[in-house]
């Protein structure tokens, strides 16, 4: 890669340096006699020196350059390689690799305690060394430690006495870098908590090689209201240098400069902020360095499928036998079950709304520029999606958001002029469907222009065709279709709308316009989620059972009499509200006749509501998704199938196309009565 | 900037602390003994007491108790003034409420140090 940033392909050198390195130590602990392992080792750390130096990492050079003095000896063959010492040498490794890759975190006081370890392996053949630097070097019993670690527990009342831990911990910090950890089980629940006492105790980790006396000069006044334990810390270990790092972002001012911790506070209530800060950092660390093949993931999930529905046929079992620790063991499973359910999907998902909030910006700055008052809502932001799919439908639902705004919405007279409020208004909305999710942009502007598409199209195709105005705004899909007469800035190319259904058809979704003349314009981006799980409501018609999204689901009444008597028109009153219904033994051709006591569903997507009746509900599911095969790819009203608990197959209801369904069916109805 | 309030019955040792506290930037405030020490701390705001145990009409012990019970000053550093001999005394001044001491004879540097020690802005 020859356009690469010569520092980067040194840290990336490095890294494959230090790769070499470590096996070679690691190696080098079974195989301690290995000449070759040895030689390895040498020449990765002398090219580390050697690069480092070129590309300006003069901490690292000088350090390697200590590391390889200190490490002659067992190249000369003079001293073996002890466990110890290659542990050190690890130490050492990692040091230089923190200098490479985050130089501001890597502690030289960490580094020259490293070093001066390393000397005290391999100076007891002092006589080798030179005298001078034979005197650097302390004797090992006295070696200078890298560092103190303290407990710290105060007697309740040493806040009444006028001292404050804060400061003592603030004084500590100034003798070497801290790492302060308060322990908080101390702290009595509310009721008991007396505010004057101290119930906190503090772990520090000191790095630093001070003495001893130092540390007891801190705690001079207190040292009868405390209990002080106190370790010295032979080898600082160097992984300590990204905590201490960040202690340093969170802590506020410090009084010294060189104070790097952060007073740990008093009252009860500061330390637990402070618990939580540190967790969450360590998170940002992990999403920033975990990378894990998406396909590993989707087996990972395609194996926790498997794992739910085998466990709930294992509850299903337990449920009916007698045996109580059966059913305690299958309980824990299905709590297990779930959690790594939660988050093996929560490894891949993502809400949408991160992709959202991006819009708002964009709608902010069109609306400006092209002089059109818009109001941007967005819904749905919760619902999660695979984060690659949220990536690539970052520039199809721009390209849409523009055309919403450039060609959708009205300008102000226009509007005016229509009786419209001034102030346009674009939806971006998301929402689960059975095995899909939607996304919907959505506009109130005047709607497209069918006759001028048609005209368009025309010179495509034959004219007067008979065509569907659907079949006809399918023409928008076509690569270099534009009715715009003057290309703008923002569209009109007839480059998008074509770029726009492939990306999707690339992730296998799908693309539909929906449009009135007037009112507006609705895309409906159909998104598959190859696997998911989804809490379903399980429900029995004739025989078969099926799964209706729980969503989905607003509640569930009973079919009365009246409703069964009101056959033929199929709305059910509830609440004073008509709704429509649909007779799933209609509509799966169920024969026989219905049972006594039917239930009716009401369902909704957004504003509609469709009511479905069903012979029986059998309870919640927890439901794994299955697509259907492609041989199922023209029945609309299943979104897949599931596994149930006794290994039958159960159906998933696609919410949307029902309410479709409903609709139209109800349409008709009335058209057919008021004729 | 800290308010001190020092309470000895030797003018010179006030006088002392006076000096090497004011250039540091510290408002120091005196008392001839325990009770006039009270009445100056019941009257404001205190951020460090430096006294001494032994003195006319309240003694050192009296003021440390006397201080500790009062509302206004909760958690104010107090700091007594002992000789290294006197070990028992020292125990009975911190079991009295004391937060630290500073040993006869100081040196200025010795002072400053405690009071940076527990005078935090």
């Amino acid at each position: 890669m020859s356009s690469m940033d010569p520092t980067e392909a040194f840290r990336q050198e490095a890294s494959e340096l230090f790769e070499t390195l470590e096996g070679a130590l690691l190696d080098l602990g079974l195989r301690p006699d290995d000449r070759e392992l040895v030689d390895s080792a040498f020449r990765a750390l002398h090219t580390i020196k050697g690069s480092g130096a070129m590309f300006g990492f003069d901490r690292v050079a000088a350090f390697t350059h200590e590391f390889e003095t200190a490490f002659e000896l067992v190249r000369k063959g003079e001293i073996k390689p002890t466990q110890e010492l290659i542990a050190v040498a690890l130490a050492a490794k990692d040091y230089i690799r923190a200098l490479i890759e985050a130089p501001d975190s890597a502690d030289s006081i960490i580094g020259d305690a490293i070093l001066d370890d390393l000397k005290r392996f391999v100076s007891p053949t002092a006589q080798v060394l030179p005298v001078g630097s034979n005197a650097d070097i302390p004797p090992v019993s006295e070696s200078r430690p890298a560092g103190w670690q303290l407990r710290l527990e105060f007697e309740s009342h040493i806040l009444r006495n006028g001292s404050n831990p804060i400061d003592l911990l603030d004084d500590l910090c100034k003798l070497g870098p801290c790492f302060v950890v308060p322990l908080t089980d101390g702290v009595p629940l509310l009721d008991e908590l007396e505010p004057e006492d101290c119930y906190l105790k503090w772990d520090v980790t000191l790095h630093g090689a001070c003495d001893k006396a130092a540390i007891d000069d801190v705690f001079m006044f207190v040292q009868d209201e405390m209990k002080l334990t106190l370790a010295q810390v032979e080898r600082a270990a160097p992984v300590l240098a990204m905590p201490i790092a960040d202690v340093e972002l969170a802590a506020p001012p410090a009084p010294a400069p060189t104070a790097a911790s952060v007073p740990a506070a008093a009252e009860p209530a500061a330390p637990s902020e402070r618990k939580r800060e540190e967790p969450r950092r360590t998170e940002e660390r992990g999403i920033a360095t975990v990378r894990v093949q998406a396909e590993r993931l989707d087996e990972l999930m395609d194996r926790v499928g498997e794992l739910v529905i085998a466990q709930a046929r294992l509850s299903q079992l337990a449920a009916v036998g007698s045996d109580l620790s059966i059913k305690m063991i299958a309980e824990e499973i299905e709590r297990l079950a779930a959690s790594l359910r939660d988050t093996t999907m929560g490894a891949r998902m993502v809400p949408i709304g991160s992709l959202f909030g991006r819009f708002r910006r964009l709608v902010h700055d069109l609306s400006r520029d092209l002089g059109k008052p818009v109001e941007f809502v967005t819904s749905g932001e919760d619902t999660e999606l695979d984060k690659t799919m949220i990536e690539c439908l970052a520039d199809p639902l721009v390209h849409l958001i523009r055309n919403a705004i450039d060609h959708g919405i009205e300008d102000t007279e226009t509007r005016a002029a229509a009786g419209k409020t001034e102030q346009g208004r674009i939806e971006l909305q998301a929402i689960h469907s059975g095995a899909q999710v939607l996304v919907t942009v959505k506009d109130n502007g005047g709607g497209l222009n069918t006759a001028r598409i048609r005209a368009k199209a025309e010179e495509l195709i034959a004219p007067g065709a008979a065509m569907s105005d659907h079949e006809i705004h399918q023409f928008l899909f076509h690569p270099g279709f534009s009715t715009a007469q003057t290309i703008s800035a923002l569209s009109g190319r007839g480059v998008g709308m074509d770029v726009v259904k492939r990306t999707i058809e690339n992730m296998r979704g799908s693309i539909d316009l929906s449009t009135k003349a007037g009112e507006g314009t609705t895309v409906t981006l159909r998104l598959p989620l190859t696997l998911a799980i989804i809490e379903g409501l399980l429900i029995r018609v004739g025989e078969g059972r099926y799964i209706i999204p729980l969503p989905a689901v607003e509640e569930c009444v009973e079919l009365t009499a009246e409703d069964e008597r009101s056959r033929g028109r199929n709305f059910l009153n509830v609440r004073g509200n008509l709704v429509p219904f649909l007779r799933l033994r209609d509509i799966l051709d169920v024969p026989g006749a219905p049972g006594q006591h039917q239930k009716t569903i009401i369902i909704s997507t957004g504003e509609t509501r469709v009511g479905l009746v069903a012979d029986q509900i059998i309870g919640n599911h927890q439901t794994v998704i299955k697509s259907l095969s492609k041989l199922h790819s023209d029945v609309t009203i299943f979104s897949g199938a599931t596994i149930l608990g006794d290994g039958t197959a159960a159906l998933i209801l696609d919410v949307a196309q029902l309410v479709a369904l409903a609709q139209s069916r109800a349409e008709k109805q009335q058209m057919s009565e008021a004729a | 900037m800290a308010t001190v309030l020092t309470v000895d019955d030797s003018p010179s040792i006030r006088q002392m602390i006076k000096v090497v506290l004011e250039p540091a930037g510290h408002n120091v405030i005196e008392a001839g003994d325990g009770a006039q020490g009270l009445a100056k701390a019941q009257a404001g705001k205190l951020d460090l007491v430096i006294t001494d145990l032994n003195m006319p009409v309240m003694n050192g012990l009296e003021l440390i108790r006397a201080l500790r019970k009062l509302p206004s000053q909760v958690g104010l550093p107090i700091v007594f003034l002992t000789t290294e001999s006197n070990d028992a005394l020292k125990q009975e001044a911190k079991s009295a409420g004391a937060t630290g001491w500073i040993t006869k004879p100081f040196k200025p540097e010795q002072l400053l140090a405690v009071v940076n020690k527990l005078v935090r802005s």
